[in-house]
């Protein structure tokens, strides 16, 4: 059976063009917004990963300090 | 009733004021000429219809919003077919200085015989009379007197003897060499369509060839209309582009909350990193304490 085409008449076509130019440039901006904000995200990780071995380090030299201050082994 | 009645007749005899009642038959005294009375007012033409009907009363206001509308929209259809009148037409220039002189008649003693056309000829008497005397006669009766005389064959062929036949006619080639081209008609749609108003159109004349006639065309000047394309989507296209844009429409529905939801993570993490902060001067200022402690007495 075959269906007659049914057509959809447009008034403000090129509004409407110009509409979705203007929707593919604001994509395009959202896009990029999104992957500087990716890298700041990714920048602050390192960060955090470099600040926690620090930190383990830290926490291993003060320990080792401990022992030397509390188990004398000159005593 | 009837005691009321009487009771009111006793009233007005008993009255002073019953006598001048019948004052009405008395001779009336003439006013003096000097005195002057204040003219009354005119009184309302009642002699048209139209002076105290609702439809058409005297005060504006307070005629019926319909008639008032009608009114108001004859007075602005006459206001626009003022303006709508056409200008007047600029006169023409003289062209008649510019024409051609048109080319001398032939004489008549160069037109030879032979061109001329033949005379018709003469119908024959006798011929003519024998057939009358063949044509039956019809029986006159009684009423035949009152009845309108026929017109007989003999007066019409008296009639058609005295006018000529009438020349022939030659070809068709030979006449459309004779003649000149008549000017075409100016289509339908150019003398229907409404002439836009424009400050003196100029008009164009078109100079005729020496011996053609002379013909003034008027052209239409051209109006720019800006071109207005409607365009069309399959109703298939037109139902994807509207799923489309519904989901697009619920992705975006959320950005709102996510945004709200970013910012509480933001403003959390600023906490834990002040928070953190803190902490690292704090284990930074007892290292240094320690560091005195242990470190300066020696």
């Amino acid at each position: 059976m075959v269906e007659a085409q049914v057509f959809v008449k447009i008034d403000n076509y090129k509004d409407v063009l110009h509409t979705v130019g203007l929707i593919k440039e604001k994509l395009n901006e959202a896009k990029g917004v999104l992957n500087k904000i990716r890298e700041l995200k990714m920048e602050e990780d390192s960060e955090l990963e470099g600040w926690g071995d620090r930190l383990s380090e830290i926490e291993s030299r003060i320990e080792g300090v401990d022992n030397i201050l509390f188990e004398p082994s000159s005593m | 009733m009837f005691n009321k009645v009487l009771i009111s007749i006793s009233l007005f005899f008993n009255c002073g004021w019953n006598m001048g009642f019948l004052n009405f038959m008395k001779k009336k005294e003439e006013l003096p000429a000097d005195i002057d009375l204040d003219m009354p007012p005119e009184p309302p033409k009642i002699g048209l219809e139209k002076d105290f009907s609702a439809e058409y009363p005297i005060d504006e206001e307070l005629m019926p919003l319909k008639r008032r509308n009608q009114q108001k929209k004859a007075q602005k259809f006459n206001a626009k077919k003022e303006k709508m009148k056409l200008p007047e037409l600029p006169p023409l220039p003289e062209v008649e200085a510019e024409l051609p002189e048109l080319p001398p008649l032939p004489e008549a003693d160069d037109v030879s015989a032979g061109e001329l056309p033949e005379l018709p000829p003469l119908p024959d008497e006798e011929n003519f009379e024998q057939r009358l005397s063949a044509a039956p006669e019809k029986k006159k009766g009684l009423f035949s007197l009152f009845k309108k005389k026929q017109v007989t064959e003999k007066a019409q062929v008296r009639t058609v003897n005295e006018l000529p036949l009438l020349p022939e006619i030659g070809e068709e080639s030979e006449i459309d060499e004779r003649l000149p081209e008549l000017p075409q008609f100016p289509d339908m749609e150019e003398i229907s369509a409404p002439i836009p108003i424009t400050p003196e159109p100029e008009l164009p004349i078109s100079r005729s060839l020496p011996g053609k006639p002379s013909t003034l065309k008027i052209e239409k000047p051209k109006v720019s209309k800006p071109i207005v394309k409607t365009k069309f989507i399959t109703i298939s296209e037109f139902r994807n582009i509207q799923s489309i844009i519904n989901d697009a429409k619920s992705n975006l529905k959320g950005i709102d909350v996510f945004f709200s939801e970013l910012a509480q993570v933001k403003s959390d993490k600023d906490k834990e990193y002040t928070g953190w902060y803190n902490a690292l001067q704090d284990i930074q200022r007892k290292i240094m304490f320690v560091d005195k402690t242990l470190f300066e007495e020696v």
